[in-house]
């Protein structure tokens, strides 16, 4: 692991610290407040292609009806919509893919090609790390990464449409009232939090 | 103008130890002339006895367990009032909710529904532990809740009943059909109701939200198909 420090302190000074783990590297930001010392990640510039990704539960629920995913950001009482090929992104976020797996059995389910495919599944990933629906991992933690789901198909490629993202704040209000958004037990979060008081 | 008669509806299932401090929130009011009506909703606890130790202060009707929705409804069926207000038997009222409330709609007559403020508790007999897994939002927050609003019966007729099929997020549901129909509301800034949070509430569980997600679809393709017409 090696670590490239800038400093940032009260007189204005800047320290970033960039951490590789193996291949992936996170940039940190470290700020001093008197004894305290606050991180904080600004940037992740990890490559994508080592990365993978689980749904952001249990804050996130959600479902896929009728081609199309919803999913419900309990914390921040937002819900989306994913259509085009997003739900099918979505199902291989949920078994655990990465970026590669997941652009190679879209590849394989649609008639598009890779570098679109990449292209767009990049900017998927992207936006649903942003909007906190998924959560990114780092492949190399994980050593019993699991098998690819799905093995060459042999079904007819359907045809392909970019993923969409839609976003939607109009019930916000509402939905951080109910449910109520707590603990889930079986989770252990309540243990965590005991063992902190 | 006359005055308006609130038609208060308690739907009750089980919640027989909260029952009594719901109602007497309501007989707190400042604000009459109002019926109250509890549906019991097929408790097995003392819910039944609690309502009738109030004589013909409390109007108390029994279902078979049929959910919220149900019961809800039963009550907008026998209300006599021309204003709607719900309380769920485990929260409680601020003493001035429906004259504040009342005020509103009274003297903006293009409004159909007002909500208010709503402060959550965690329940007095949790133990610590229980406390501990219960978030508790510190302070108070827009009650787009049943136990917060207050709404003309011909409002309500216009955006419709609750969804007996939905034994969740019902209210989730009914607003969604509400702000499609445009419902003209109004969110005081002031506190109205007291929402207990306790092992019971309804809807906990992240897992059992599935209800949630489909009524959720079903109202974007509602908006879909209404923009597409």
């Amino acid at each position: 692991m090696s670590v490239t420090p800038i400093i940032w302190s009260d007189d204005g000074c800047w320290c970033k610290i960039g951490l590789n783990f193996r291949f992936t590297t996170a940039y940190l930001v470290i700020k001093h407040h008197r004894a305290s010392v606050h991180y904080r990640l600004i940037e992740s510039q990890q490559p994508m292609s080592l990365t993978k990704f689980r749904i952001n539960e249990p804050d996130v629920v959600s479902e896929t009806i009728d081609g199309e995913t919803v999913a419900v950001s309990l914390s921040t009482g937002t819900y989306y919509s994913l259509g085009g090929a997003a739900p099918e992104a979505w199902s291989l976020i949920e078994l655990g893919c990465g970026v590669e797996q997941i652009v190679s059995d879209l590849t394989r389910k649609f008639e598009g090609d890779h570098d679109t495919i990449a292209k767009d599944t990049d900017l998927l990933l992207k936006q649903l790390l942003a909007e906190k629906l998924i959560v990114a991992e780092n492949a190399a933690t994980e050593a019993a990464a699991s098998e690819p789901p799905t093995a060459a198909e042999a079904s007819t490629p359907l045809p392909y449409e970019p993923p969409i993202l839609e976003k939607f704040n109009d019930m916000q209000e509402l939905l951080l009232l109910d449910p109520i958004h707590e603990v889930d037990t079986d989770a252990g979060w309540p243990a965590a939090k005991a063992a902190e008081v | 103008m006359q005055k308006a008669i609130v038609s208060v509806i308690i739907p009750a299932y089980n919640n027989g130890c909260y029952l009594a401090e719901a109602i007497d929130s309501v007989l707190a009011q400042d604000y009459q002339p109002f019926e109250i009506i509890v549906v019991d909703d097929g408790s097995t606890d003392q819910t039944a006895a609690i309502a009738q130790r109030y004589g013909p202060a409390v109007t108390y009707v029994f279902q078979e367990n049929s959910g919220t929705s149900v019961a809800r409804n039963r009550g907008v069926e026998l209300a006599k009032g021309n204003m709607l207000a719900f309380l769920d038997a485990d929260d409680y009222w601020a003493s001035d909710k429906l004259s504040q409330q009342v005020a509103v709609l009274s003297s903006h007559l293009e409004l159909e529904a007002v909500f208010g403020l709503v402060e959550q508790f965690r329940s007095a007999e949790l133990t610590e532990i229980e406390q501990r897994q219960i978030s508790c939002p510190p302070s108070p927050m827009a009650g787009y809740l049943p136990s917060a609003m207050l709404i003309t019966k011909a409002a309500f007729s216009r955006i419709g009943l609750f969804d007996p099929s939905k034994r969740m997020s019902e209210f989730v549901d009914w607003y969604a059909h509400a702000t499609e129909a445009k419902l003209r509301s109004h969110m005081l800034p002031t506190l109205v109701a007291y929402r207990r949070l306790h092992l019971g509430n309804k809807g906990r569980k992240t897992k059992s939200n599935t209800q949630l997600t489909r009524l959720l679809k079903a109202s974007i393709d509602r908006r879909r198909a209404a923009t597409r017409a």
